[in-house]
């Protein structure tokens, strides 16, 4: 078990990075947007643009993992159950470090956007949980029905266009204080669908890998 | 003290890639695998390996079962052909993440031996593997293999791709390791001809049931190639196990498989002719298309 939490603990870095160059990018439209520089604005949207960052970064490398990582640890000699494992270390951690760089920035320019920010952290970490199964269960789909997989990935991609297009259009007509809040706000209140959503897509995602890991074969 | 499979099988969509394959591997020799394309080589080194599940039957190592099986597993290693067209996302791998993925994983992994070998062969392992060609892919998988240091390595086509000069190193840095480790090696190959005299055991799958288990010397000392007039021949190799047989006029040409005590009557007026190992395996696994011909 030592070996897979060297090799996941080295991927979540690497999926880190893609995730924080995402949110630098993010972070320049943001202040090229901006009519001046306000760096509790920076502060209040900072964290929210990384977890629009994470949730891409999710969906792209958990698919790439399924298809990819898993058989490649199984052709060299790991056991499923320890693969499975490892992969559920590696999200977990993913989305620890990534809560924990938005709680860090929040607690480092306390005010009002900030403190609501802080609570809203229950909310995101559900989101995320959803992002990282539904990521893999499109990685599942893809091993298993390589049409489906397709199909959903080409959804996906027309969805992330969206996404990247929707937060870039927002984020360069300069986000206001007053809107951060509110969206933080909105974030802040977590309904139960949220929670209930969260618990099912993960215990799906864990069955579907499940099922498909215990007899897939090593196809590289 | 073995890698043993029991009655193996494997189906695909109905049809049985592998029938019933019972085999023992015994630790430090040097095992060939060879077979027809499609004959089930792969499939078996992946089911050895654990990385494949079978349809049927057991795998164990020293009594206990490899699947899911750490312990078994970490004894193990299939360095599998790598294809740098694969739709897995491995083209996009830099040889160099291959290789510390690689490191990860095997508990033995021997880094200077790595170093070595990445030089020898001139390797660029800054190169992702769509970019790299057939040679230098089996170079990669044959550096795997090696610096494993895995008590049972198996190398499935490791001089595929590879130029006459890369596969003499190959059977060089073979014969070296096994030397000094004395670990066991399967190796599933085409170029049956070159990896003769490396082999010490060699093992024949053919349409998924294995046909040959046996040293490789015995098993091409007991093979004999007789022509002559066909009459002639019938008559020196009546009784035998006779495979192959070419006709060209009144001549005749037959390979034959001798057991302990038989032998050709060379009384009569025919050539004998000992054979080599791939017109051996010839004789024995070409033998349904001379007859569709």
């Amino acid at each position: 078990m030592k070996r897979n939490i060297r090799f996941w603990t080295r991927y979540t870095w690497e999926g880190m990075e893609v995730n924080l160059g995402m949110t630098a990018v993010f972070v320049l439209l943001t202040l090229f947007g901006a009519s001046h520089l306000q760096l509790q604005q920076l502060a209040a949207t900072a964290p929210y643009l990384l977890c629009v960052a994470a949730i891409i970064g999710m969906l792209m490398i958990n698919t790439g993992s399924q298809t990819l990582y898993v058989p490649l640890l199984l052709s060299m000699g790991e056991t499923r159950r320890n693969v499975l494992l490892g992969f559920h270390y590696y999200r977990t951690l993913i989305i620890s470090v990534t809560l924990a760089l938005c709680a860090l920035i929040w607690l480092a320019v306390p005010g009002e956007a900030s403190a609501i920010g802080l609570s809203s952290i229950p909310t995101i970490l559900c989101v995320l949980i959803i992002a990282a199964s539904l990521g893999s269960i499109i990685g599942t789909l893809f091993v298993k029905w390589k049409w489906l997989g397709t199909v959903v990935i080409i959804l996906l991609c027309g969805g992330f266009g969206g996404m990247v297009g929707m937060t870039s259009v927002n984020i360069t007509k300069g986000m206001d204080l007053a809107a951060a809040v509110e969206l933080a706000g909105v974030l802040a209140a977590l309904p139960w669908q949220l929670i209930a959503a969260a618990a099912v897509s993960l215990a799906l995602d864990v069955a579907f890998q499940w099922l498909l890991l215990r007899r897939q074969e090593v196809k590289l | 003290m073995s890698l043993h499979c029991e009655k193996i099988v494997k189906t695909y969509g109905g049809k049985d890639v592998l029938q019933s394959v019972t085999l023992d591997l015994q630790p430090g020799k040097i095992y060939g695998l060879i077979g027809r394309n499609g004959a089930g080589k792969t499939t078996l080194l992946s089911i050895l390996s654990a990385q494949n599940p079978a349809s049927g039957g057991a795998v164990t190592l020293d009594g206990e079962p490899v699947w899911e099986n750490r312990r078994s597993l970490s004894r193990i290693c299939f360095s599998r052909e790598l294809n740098a067209n694969a739709e897995s996302g491995l083209s996009a791998m830099k040889g160099k993440e291959y290789l510390r993925i690689a490191s990860t994983y095997y508990e033995g992994w021997d880094k200077a031996l790595e170093e070595r070998l990445v030089k020898l062969f001139n390797l660029n392992l800054k190169k992702r593997f769509a970019k790299m060609n057939k040679g230098m892919l089996s170079m990669i998988t044959i550096i795997v293999a090696l610096c494993s240091k895995a008590p049972y390595t198996f190398l499935d086509e490791p001089v595929a791709g590879l130029d006459v000069v890369a596969r003499e190193q190959f059977y060089k840095l073979l014969l070296e390791e096994y030397a000094a480790s004395g670990r066991t090696f399967v190796v599933s190959t085409h170029i049956i001809e070159e990896a003769a005299d490396v082999l010490e055991e060699v093992i024949i799958l053919h349409e998924g049931k294995i046909l040959i288990e046996a040293d490789t010397q015995a098993f091409v000392d007991s093979a004999r190639h007789v022509s002559g007039k066909a009459e002639e021949v019938d008559e020196a190799v009546r009784g035998l196990e006779v495979h192959y047989p070419e006709v060209v006029g009144r001549s005749k040409g037959v390979t034959v498989f001798l057991k302990p005590g038989e032998r050709v009557d060379e009384s009569r007026d025919v050539s004998v002719q000992p054979v080599s190992l791939q017109r051996a395996f010839v004789a024995l696994c070409g033998e349904e298309e001379r007859h569709e011909a």
